[in-house]
C-alpha cells in the first residue's frame, strides 16, 4: 500500500535505463556462450531488484518453466487477472482479433501447447500486465527458424502500440544481421 | 472466482496427491468420529449411571460399601479419557501428515510456484492458493464421508456400539468381568438389597452394566460433533499447508531472480 523506498533513486534509474532502452523499441544483444547471456540477463534482473522495481520488469526464460501444465492457454495469459479487468483493453481485443483464427490456442492445455504457444502466452502476460521492460533470454535460439520469424513479425506489428521494451538475448548471428538497427554491440550496464 | 477454477485444475492434475490426501482425510474423519461418539456413549453411560445411583443412594452412603461402583465410575472416566486421547493424536497426526505431504507437493510443484511467480502473483497469493486446494479438498471429502455416514448410519451406529461394548468389557477388572458374567450370582444379593424397596425389576447388574448398552442409533444426534470435526480438522488443513507454503513460495521468491 505504502512505498516508503527513495522514489529519487528510482526515478533516475528508470531516465538511465530509458536513455540506454528507450520505449517502443526491440533490442537484440548478441551472447555469444550461454554464460554470458546468464550473466547479462542477472544484471538486468538485479538492477531492477536492487531499485525495488521488480513490478516493471517481464521475464521470459527457457530455464524456467512459466507455464502450468493444467490451465488453458487463456488461463495462463490471464493469471494475475480478472477478466473484468482485462476484457475490455486494446490489448486484449487486439489479442482476440489477432489469435481468435485460431480459437482453439485459448483453450489449449498448457502441456500440450506448441513452442511457439508456448512463447505466446509467456510474452501476453507480460505485455498485460504491463511491463516496461521484456527481457528473453536465449529462448528464442531454442526455436525452429520459422517460427522465430512469426515471433520477430508479431514484435514488429506490436512494438510501436506498447509502451513497453523489448530486450532479446541471441546467439544467433543471423537474427543479428538482418536486425542490425536493433542490434546492441554492447550491452549497456554489464560491467566487463 | 479465477482462483477456484484454478484450485479444481491443479487438484485434477496432481491426482495422486489429492488420492492420497483424500484417503487420508476420510479416514481421519471416520476414526474421528467414531471416537467422538464412542466417547459420546461412555458419557451418557457415565451420567446415566450417576443420576441412577444419585437416585437410589442419595447420600453415596453405598460406594464406599461397593468397590464395585467406585470401579464402574473408573472405567468410564478411562475410556472417556482414551477416546479423548486417541482424539489428540489423531488431530497432531493429521496435522504431521498434512505438513509432510505439503513439504513433499511443494518441492515437486517447484516449476509450478515459479510459473506463478514469474507470472507477477505474490507469494502469499501463491501460498493462499496451495492452502485452498488443501481445504477444498479436505470439504470435499468431508461431505462425502458425512453423506456415506449418514446414509449407512444404521451398521455404522452398530459397529461402534459393538465397538464400544467391546472397550468396556476389555476394561473391566477380572472381578467386574466374573459379575457381567454371572447376573444370578450370589455376590449381587448384598447390591440388590438397594433395589428392594423398587417396584421395577432393576437390579444391580443394570445399575452396573446396563448404560454402557443405552446408545442413541441415530447419527443425526451427534450433529456437534461433525461441526467440531470440520472446523478443527479444517483449521489444521490450513495452517499445516498455509505455513509451508508460505516459507517455500518466500524461499523461491528470494532465488528466482538470482
Amino acid at each position: 500500500m505504502f512505498d516508503f523506498r527513495p522514489t529519487k533513486q528510482k526515478n533516475n534509474f528508470i531516465e538511465e535505463w530509458q536513455q540506454a532502452f528507450p520505449k517502443n523499441k526491440l533490442f537484440l544483444i548478441y551472447t555469444p556462450s550461454p554464460a554470458t547471456a546468464k550473466k547479462i540477463y542477472r544484471c538486468y534482473v538485479r538492477l531492477f531488484a536492487k531499485n525495488h522495481l521488480l513490478k516493471r520488469i517481464g521475464l521470459i526464460t527457457q530455464e524456467k518453466n512459466s507455464i502450468l501444465p493444467y490451465l488453458s492457454a487463456k488461463e495462463n495469459i490471464l493469471i494475475s487477472f480478472d477478466n473484468a479487468q482485462v476484457k475490455h483493453t486494446k490489448l486484449w481485443e487486439r489479442f482476440e482479433t489477432n489469435l481468435i483464427s485460431n480459437r482453439d490456442f485459448f483453450e489449449t492445455l498448457g502441456k500440450d501447447l506448441t513452442p511457439l504457444q508456448h512463447f505466446y502466452v509467456q510474452f501476453y502476460r507480460q505485455l498485460l500486465a504491463g511491463k516496461k521492460v521484456i527481457i528473453i533470454d536465449t529462448l528464442l535460439d531454442q526455436l525452429p527458424v520459422t517460427v522465430v520469424r512469426q515471433i520477430m513479425t508479431e514484435f514488429d506489428s506490436i512494438i510501436h502500440d506498447i509502451d513497453t521494451s523489448i530486450i532479446i538475448l541471441t546467439a544467433n548471428q543471423e537474427l543479428i544481421q538482418a536486425n542490425p538497427q536493433a542490434s546492441l554491440d554492447t550491452p549497456p550496464f554489464v560491467q566487463k | 472466482m479465477r482462483i477456484v477454477q484454478r484450485v479444481f485444475a491443479s487438484l485434477l492434475y496432481h491426482r495422486k496427491y489429492a488420492g492420497t490426501l483424500g484417503i487420508v482425510t476420510a479416514l481421519f474423519l471416520v476414526l474421528g468420529l467414531s471416537c467422538l461418539i464412542i466417547r459420546d456413549f461412555q458419557r451418557s453411560a457415565l451420567n446415566l449411571f450417576q443420576v441412577r445411583l444419585g437416585m437410589i443412594d442419595q447420600h453415596a452412603a453405598n460406594i464406599s460399601k461397593f468397590p464395585a461402583l467406585r470401579q464402574i465410575i473408573l472405567v468410564h472416566e478411562t475410556l472417556m479419557k482414551n477416546e479423548q486421547t486417541i482424539f489428540v493424536v489423531l488431530l497432531w497426526a493429521l496435522a504431521l501428515i498434512i505438513l509432510i505431504a505439503s513439504i513433499v507437493s511443494l518441492i515437486h510443484r517447484r516449476s509450478e510456484l515459479i510459473a506463478y511467480r514469474l507470472a507477477g502473483k505474490n507469494f502469499t497469493t501463491i501460498s493462499w492458493q496451495f492452502a485452498l486446494e488443501n481445504v477444498a479438498l479436505f470439504l470435499l471429502i468431508y461431505f462425502v464421508v458425512v453423506t456415506l455416514l449418514l446414509c449407512l448410519q444404521a451398521p455404522f451406529m452398530a459397529l461402534l456400539e459393538r465397538i464400544n461394548q467391546r472397550l468396556f468389557i476389555d476394561s473391566l477388572s477380572a472381578t467386574l468381568a466374573n459379575l457381567k458374567n454371572s447376573p444370578t450370582a450370589a455376590g449381587w444379593g448384598n447390591l440388590n438389597r438397594i433395589f428392594s424397596n423398587q417396584v421395577t425389576p432393576f437390579n444391580g447388574h443394570l445399575l452396573l452394566f446396563g448404560g454402557a448398552d443405552l446408545s442413541s442409533s441415530f447419527l443425526t444426534d451427534y450433529s456437534q460433533y461433525f461441526a467440531s470435526i470440520l472446523w478443527r480438522g479444517g483449521s489444521i488443513v490450513f495452517t499445516a499447508s498455509y505455513l509451508p507454503a508460505l516459507l517455500y513460495n518466500w524461499h523461491i521468491s528470494r532465488t528466482i531472480f538470482e
